[in-house]
């Protein structure tokens, strides 16, 4: 999955270019520092991978989603609640786990994620070949609002939620997910799982009623048959909805790489707005506030 | 652990053993069969007694007899939607077929299934529809919600409710025609129950579907409130309502707020969970309100674990991991947790070729294999149709389905609930009049034999006469004293419960006045800190869980109280009795006409409030004001407005139902010695007419024969009394000993 790569280069592309042009000004304008900051800021922006959070309440499938979408079993999946904290997956040439506890990192062997103490979060590097174009965090399950606080969103995520297609969307549910801001939840797709318990003509009825009680709460509905079968993963075949789900994941982080993509443009050419008014007026109140262009939330990031 | 299986295992022993029919198929009941009996033998020692006793007593025994007759255990079947409660209850009750199910959650009524308990004009379904003012309030914006938010935030309506309120008036329209409206208030009767009529009161249909107007399916379903439907006892022996809900955690606020409401009626629940997702946080949150009402009350069924992967595995992890959560959320006595499925126990009892082959899959087959409900060999004989091996299938399946456990489960909390208690109550009263009956037959068969002995006309002395003047008397004067007692016992009950009671309330307005407080603060201070504080929601459950843990001490220190007074009470009763007649009431056991305080109600706590209420709503809460302060006094404002409120309605209705409760106990336990005595005293009185009249006209003394045949009379009421007496112990004796104390 490739995200509009070339837009991308043209961007970096640009920001280089008035990165070298700030600062290579012969006469030097203390003020511009920090104009540099901010571009070389907006840089990391613009590359900052995306995440894929796979959210829902306990025992939604949210582990096999995570699977189906590494298309292999690589989490254990069970049907009494497993996963304890947030597990980020990204790409790595070899496999390895490191432990979070605040910002102190810990490297682990492997076969001791468990017994660790008190971590916020574990990360693992895979060379999963999906794991290409965004990494990956699987979540504990969700039950109260205090929870999602804690997720600490960023303005990169893509969010999926899931929940179990027999019982679709309960209130509990509905109100989870509508704590959680709106701006995070713009591309976000409702996964409904085990689909394989339901009939055809249910499999519709359900799709009809998710489409009617969820107007409007996210970008799309997708149901998949994320087998639960724990270590079942040749189960996933095609028209399990994997396929469906892939797609739909790559149209939303399409769509959230072109709003950062356009955001980052857009705050590089006020950026530069201003210090050519700099350059050529002398320093005044500046117009913006380069100290909120902070890595990487930055959709909030507005001229004011 | 109750997980299926067990002794089933014996019936697979032997073919020649086997029985054809599945167990749980046959017609016998399986629920209740000893109260059952112990009720019909209740009011035929009722109708006995009614013979023998004086006047004075039948209005007492025509009330039981109402009582008893009109006693039903109302089952509520609850759990999240579609949790499989409608597909569980047509297996429980062994109808496959007669409550409809679908993918989606179907209807806004009530559903009650009568067993064993006829209608009151012999119908087979009634279906009440809204009337015109509950119309009225759920179309202008789901009842109470509506008012919750209009009250507290005039002009704002929550987009939720607004988009279902106006989807329910346009699909009843589009059904029912623009007349709709004169449907309400209206009841609809059919003399036999058919799938095609209740489809049309409680299916939704499909929505997908509504311009066919002429579709019947559904086509009531947006205005009908409850069904009542009245079936034969199937397998429950004594008299069961057993009580279908919407489902709780509805994204459909009012049918949630419905479910919520029928939670108060019933005396015993069963909580359906389903295995993929047992025991999630809104199921621990339902199970805190019933624990409220009472734990012992509840059985957990954990449904379908025919979906798990790995049955046999999975069910034990799944069972294992909901008996820890039970443990450490709900402390105290364990409900019975049963792991099951309804799909099974519909496929057993499903039509010939209809059902159960859907279920063999490889997964159902290793489980009953491994669970040895059935034999490899087994599986050869539904293929080719062989009847014997579709029995042992049938078998093994409602084996595995864990109905069994829930029938004895349900019969065990029948026998130390409410009724049961009741029951046995009635019969210790029943035993103490006919004792008393007893004795004074026998005392009057004494005077009559020393009349005999001394000869007829000799007999009816002055002295005698006023000796029995005097009994009288005091017989009299007994009755003056426990009408007064009895006073005084409520008296004193009502002072208990209205000092009790206002402590209480005191307490907990405390509490809600501290929390508010506290949020309050909490909210303020979030506010300063985080500089964008634009979403805020409030979760409500600590607060809830508080106040339900402090109203139940209460309740229990106002309960243990009020039994303390009846223990007080009890000796002298049983005094006043051994006065009016000296053999009563000298083998009764120590709880001798106590009655249990009836369980407190306590849904009030669970009520949805406007702190519930989304995003959005705080959102336009908080829209006009712009200071963190004035957020938190507006918060703290709600707080105390919405909880008092709870507080408040608990507590009245607490109030309500333990005064009834005393006027009850006082009227029972002295109405009784109250009858002794009126009945000793009226007997008396006959007895000094008779002896006054014998004075008076000494030229007519009665015959020998006259005085024999009263001799045999009273010799057969004692008689008949002494036997009444002996049943009722006997059984007594037998449901006791069933009982765990």
């Amino acid at each position: 999955m490739m995200i509009e790569a070339d837009r991308l280069e043209e961007l970096l592309a640009d920001l280089w270019e008035a990165q070298h042009k700030l600062a290579a000004r012969v006469r030097r304008v203390p003020a511009l520092d920090e104009h540099l900051d901010a571009l070389a800021r907006l840089e990391s922006i613009a590359t900052a991978r995306p995440r894929v959070i796979v959210l829902g309440e306990a025992n939604a499938g949210k582990t096999s989603v995570a699977n189906l979408l590494l298309d292999a079993a690589v989490l254990p999946e069970s049907v009494v609640a497993n996963t304890r904290r947030p597990l980020v997956l990204h790409y790595a040439d070899a496999v390895g786990v490191t432990a979070m506890a605040g910002h102190e990192a810990i490297a682990l062997p492997i076969d001791r994620i468990e017994i660790a103490p008190r971590l916020d979060r574990i990360e693992v590097g895979l060379p999963n070949p999906r794991l290409g174009a965004f990494d990956l965090m699987d979540t504990p399950g969700l039950s109260s609002l205090t929870q999602i606080n804690a997720l600490e969103l960023r303005s990169t995520d893509m969010l999926i939620w899931c929940t179990v297609a027999t019982q679709a969307w309960k209130e509990s549910e509905r109100r989870l997910w509508t704590s959680i801001p709106a701006r995070h939840r713009r591309d976000a797709l409702l996964v409904a799982t085990h689909r394989d318990a339901l009939r055809d003509n249910d499999l519709r009825k359900v799709r009809a009623r998710l489409a009617a009680e969820t107007q409007d709460l996210f970008r799309g509905i997708v149901l998949v048959g994320a087998s639960g079968s724990m270590g079942r993963a040749t189960d996933m075949q095609p028209g399990n909805g994997d396929g469906e789900l892939g797609a739909a994941i790559e149209k939303g982080l399409r769509a959230i790489t072109k709003r950062r993509h356009d955001g980052v443009y857009r705050v590089a050419c006020e950026i530069m707005r201003e210090a050519v008014l700099l350059l050529e007026h002398g320093p005044r109140r500046p117009l913006l506030r380069l100290a909120r262009v902070t890595a990487p939330s930055m959709i909030p990031l507005r001229a004011t | 652990m109750r997980g299926p299986g067990g002794e089933r295992q014996r019936i697979l022993d032997g073919p020649a053993e086997r029985p054809v029919v599945p167990t749980s198929l046959q017609l016998e009941p399986r629920v209740g069969r000893s109260l059952a009996r112990l009720r019909h033998e209740l009011i035929d020692a009722s109708g006995v007694l009614r013979g023998i006793l004086e006047p004075d007593g039948k209005g007492l025994l025509t009330d039981a007899v109402g009582l008893l007759e009109r006693q039903a255990c109302r089952v509520a079947v609850i759990g999240q939607i579609k949790a499989g409660k409608s597909l569980f209850i047509n297996a429980l009750a062994q109808r496959p077929g007669l409550l409809p199910t679908d993918v989606n959650p179907w209807t806004t009524a009530v559903t009650h299934l009568h067993f064993g308990e006829r209608s009151e004009h012999d119908d087979a379904a009634v279906f009440r529809f809204f009337t015109a003012s509950e119309w009225e309030q759920l179309a202008s914006g789901g009842g109470k919600l509506r008012e919750l938010t209009e009250r507290l935030v005039p002009g704002f309506e929550p987009d939720q409710l607004r988009v279902y309120v106006s989807a329910l008036k346009t699909r009843a329209a589009a059904r029912l025609g623009p007349d709709f409206l004169r449907l309400l208030g209206q009841e609809h009767r059919f003399a036999a129950l058919s799938p095609d009529i209740l489809a049309q009161y409680v299916c939704q249909g499909d929505v997908g579907a509504l311009s066919a107007a002429q579709q019947p399916i559904g086509r009531y379903s947006e205005v009908t409130r409850a069904a009542d439907l009245y079936l034969p006892g199937g397998p429950f022996g004594y008299p069961f309502v057993v009580i279908d809900t919407p489902g709780t955690n509805d994204p459909f606020l009012v049918r949630d707020e419905i479910t919520r409401r029928c939670l108060e009626s019933a005396d015993l629940y069963v909580v359906v969970l389903t295995a993929r997702q047992a025991l999630a946080a809104s199921d621990v949150a339902l199970l805190r309100i019933l624990r409220g009402l009472n734990k012992e009350r509840i059985v957990v069924f954990v449904n379908r674990i025919d979906e798990l992967p790995d049955i046999r595995r999975d069910t034990d992890l799944v069972i294992a991991s909901v008996r820890q959560r039970l443990r450490a959320d709900l402390p105290g006595p364990e409900m019975p947790l049963i792991a099951g499925s309804a799909w099974w126990g519909y496929c057993a009892l499903a039509d010939q070729g209809a059902g159960f082959e859907h279920c063999l899959d490889s997964r159902t087959v290793s489980y009953l294999q491994q669970m040895h409900f059935l034999r490899r060999d087994d599986l050869i004989g539904p293929a080719a149709g062989d009847d014997h091996a579709r029995a042992n299938l049938r078998s093994a399946l409602s084996a595995a389905s864990g109905l069994d456990q829930v029938y004895d489960a349900l019969d065990e909390l029948l026998e130390t609930s409410h009724h049961g208690r009741e029951l046995r109550q009635m019969t210790s009263w029943l035993i103490e009049m006919a004792r008393a009956s007893e004795a004074g037959s026998r005392e009057e068969l004494e005077s009559l034999a020393q009349r005999e002995r001394q000869g007829p006309a000799a007999s009816i002395t002055q002295s005698e006469l006023s000796r029995r003047r005097a009994e009288l008397q005091r017989l009299q004067e007994v009755s003056a004293v426990i009408d007064s007692s009895a006073t005084m016992f409520r008296d004193r009950q009502m002072e208990i419960v209205a000092s009790e009671l206002k402590a209480l309330r005191r307490k907990l307005l405390r509490t809600v006045h501290e929390c508010a407080l506290i949020e309050r603060d909490a909210l303020v201070n979030d506010l300063m800190t985080r500089r964008s504080v634009r979403t805020w929601t409030y979760d409500t459950d600590p607060i809830r869980r508080r106040l339900s843990y402090e109203f139940l001490d209460g309740f229990r220190n106002t309960e243990t109280k009020l039994m303390a007074l009846q223990q007080e009470i009890m000796p002298q009763l049983r005094r006043l009795l051994a006065l009016l007649a000296p053999t009563s009431g000298s083998t009764t056991e120590d709880n001798f006409m106590q009655r249990p305080v009836p369980p407190p109600v306590m849904t009030p706590l669970g009520a949805t409030t406007a702190l519930d209420l989304g995003e959005s709503w705080w959102a336009f809460l908080f829209k006009a004001r712009p200071t963190p302060m004035q957020r938190g006094r507006q918060l703290e404002r709600i707080f105390k407005l919405e909880f008092t409120r709870a507080v408040d309605e608990l507590l009245d209705g607490c109030q309500q139902s333990l005064t009834d409760h005393v006027v009850v106990t006082t009227e029972w336990s002295f109405g009784v010695c109250d009858v002794i005595a009126r009945s000793i005293a009226q007997r008396r009185t006959q007895l000094i007419r008779h002896y006054e009249t014998l004075r008076d006209a000494p030229a007519d003394p009665p015959t020998i024969a006259a005085q024999q045949s009263e001799a045999a009379s009273l010799e057969e009421r004692a008689g008949q009394c002494a036997a009444l007496i002996r049943r009722l112990e006997q059984i007594a004796h037998e449901t006791v000993s069933v009982v765990p104390r």
